[in-house]
């Protein structure tokens, strides 16, 4: 018999693979009887749907944290830098 | 003699019938099983031509044919050398107008792309690092962007590169830190037979609201913060960046066996997490 702490790594596999018959029956029944599994694969399942499915959007872009006015002058003169070397690659 | 084809005018005004409707008095043209007969003739005037042409002339025409058919289009060359002007017009050595380009896009983007790095390298100094080299590979390939999708798009995708690079540079000499044999954490949720302690709390969750509401986000964000880098890093880019779980065991340098292990306790540490800090301060949690 699977216990609970197996049966949620089993729920787990199962989003990412096909888990073999014999897996899938032993997980199929336990989460028939027990109600706190059957919630937790549920929750992962629908966990899993909300942050795959966005749309393009990326749920976790966090736009609490903003770049430094520092860093961005450093992207620009360092651009700078790329295009005039490229632009005289032999130092004319 | 006058009033009787006065009587005859206004009984009879056949002039006008006939004049009027011609169309519908001449008998339909013989079915030739084409649409109709004027698309006959336009046919006939188009191939007369042809029958016409000597040997070598028709051949050309056959091959002309050819050509159409199996796709080479002289028109879509023209829209697509259009399109990608900007772009090649830098083999000249026209740098400033690519570099300007690549700066509006600095402008724009350059804090969606930082806030994608964070997230994935969760290490301010490097996501700094990845970003700029992002950038300065952005105005080097510049011209491989053909426009068909939008700037964002296509620096995200040289982010993810860049990001994959750092990653694989990181873990290739077996650097970073292994994934561990128990996870304490979760271990303390079950017994001693592996049955819940506590179990999971009932809560009905609707993923199209929640994707829309901003105070989940922040929610999600602090709670995958709060998830060992390994595992964080295993979980983003397996379900948030859907990549295949054999590429991301290349990435990452780990087997499929702590591929799956990685991404249980991530998916079990998540859902913990929003447990506690979603359900049952203000999200539509009930006792069940």
């Amino acid at each position: 018999m699977l216990s609970c702490k197996e049966a949620t790594r089993l729920v787990s596999e199962g989003l990412d693979r096909r888990l073999s018959f014999w897996r899938r029956m032993r997980l199929r029944l336990h989460v028939v009887m027990c109600r706190g599994c059957a919630r937790y694969a549920r929750q992962t399942a629908i966990l899993d749907r909300i942050i795959s499915d966005r749309d393009g959007e990326d749920l976790f872009a966090d736009a609490s944290e903003q770049i430094s006015q520092k860093t961005v002058r450093q992207i620009r003169s360092s651009l700078h830098q790329a295009a005039t070397d490229t632009n005289h690659p032999d130092g004319k | 003699m006058s009033t009787g084809w006065l009587v005859q005018a206004a009984v009879f005004p056949v002039p006008t019938v006939v004049r009027g409707e011609p169309e519908t008095v001449t008998p339909s043209p013989p079915a030739v099983g084409w649409p109709s007969r004027r698309a006959y003739r336009g046919l006939v005037s188009i191939l007369r031509p042809v029958g016409r042409m000597g040997g070598a002339r028709y051949l050309i025409f056959a091959g002309w044919c050819v050509a159409s058919w199996c796709g080479f289009e002289p028109q879509g060359e023209i829209v697509h050398t259009q399109k990608t002007r900007s772009v090649t017009k830098s083999e000249d050595g026209n740098r400033p107008h690519e570099l300007k380009l690549i700066e509006t896009w600095v402008d724009e983007h350059a804090d969606y792309l930082f806030g994608h790095a964070l997230t994935r390298l969760r290490d301010r100094h490097v996501a700094e690092e990845v970003h700029q080299e992002t950038f300065l590979a952005a105005l080097k390939s510049v011209g491989k962007f053909r426009g068909d999708s939008s700037p964002r798009t296509w620096l995200v995708g040289l982010l993810r590169r860049k990001i994959a690079d750092h990653y694989r540079k990181r873990y290739r000499e077996g650097e970073g830190k292994s994934i561990d044999a128990t996870d304490l954490t979760i271990d303390a949720w079950f017994d001693e037979n592996g049955s819940w302690i506590v179990q999971p709390k009932r809560c009905e969750m609707d993923p199209a609201e929640l994707q829309q509401r901003a105070d989940f986000r922040t929610v999600l964000q602090s709670c995958l913060k709060s998830l060992p880098d390994r595992l964080a890093e295993a979980f983003v880019l397996r379900v948030v960046d859907d990549w295949k779980p054999d590429e991301v065991c290349k990435v990452l340098s780990i087997t499929p066996t702590n591929l799956w292990v990685a991404l249980h306790r991530a998916r079990a540490r998540l859902r913990a997490c929003l447990e506690a800090n979603w359900f049952e301060s203000d999200g539509p949690g009930e006792e069940g």
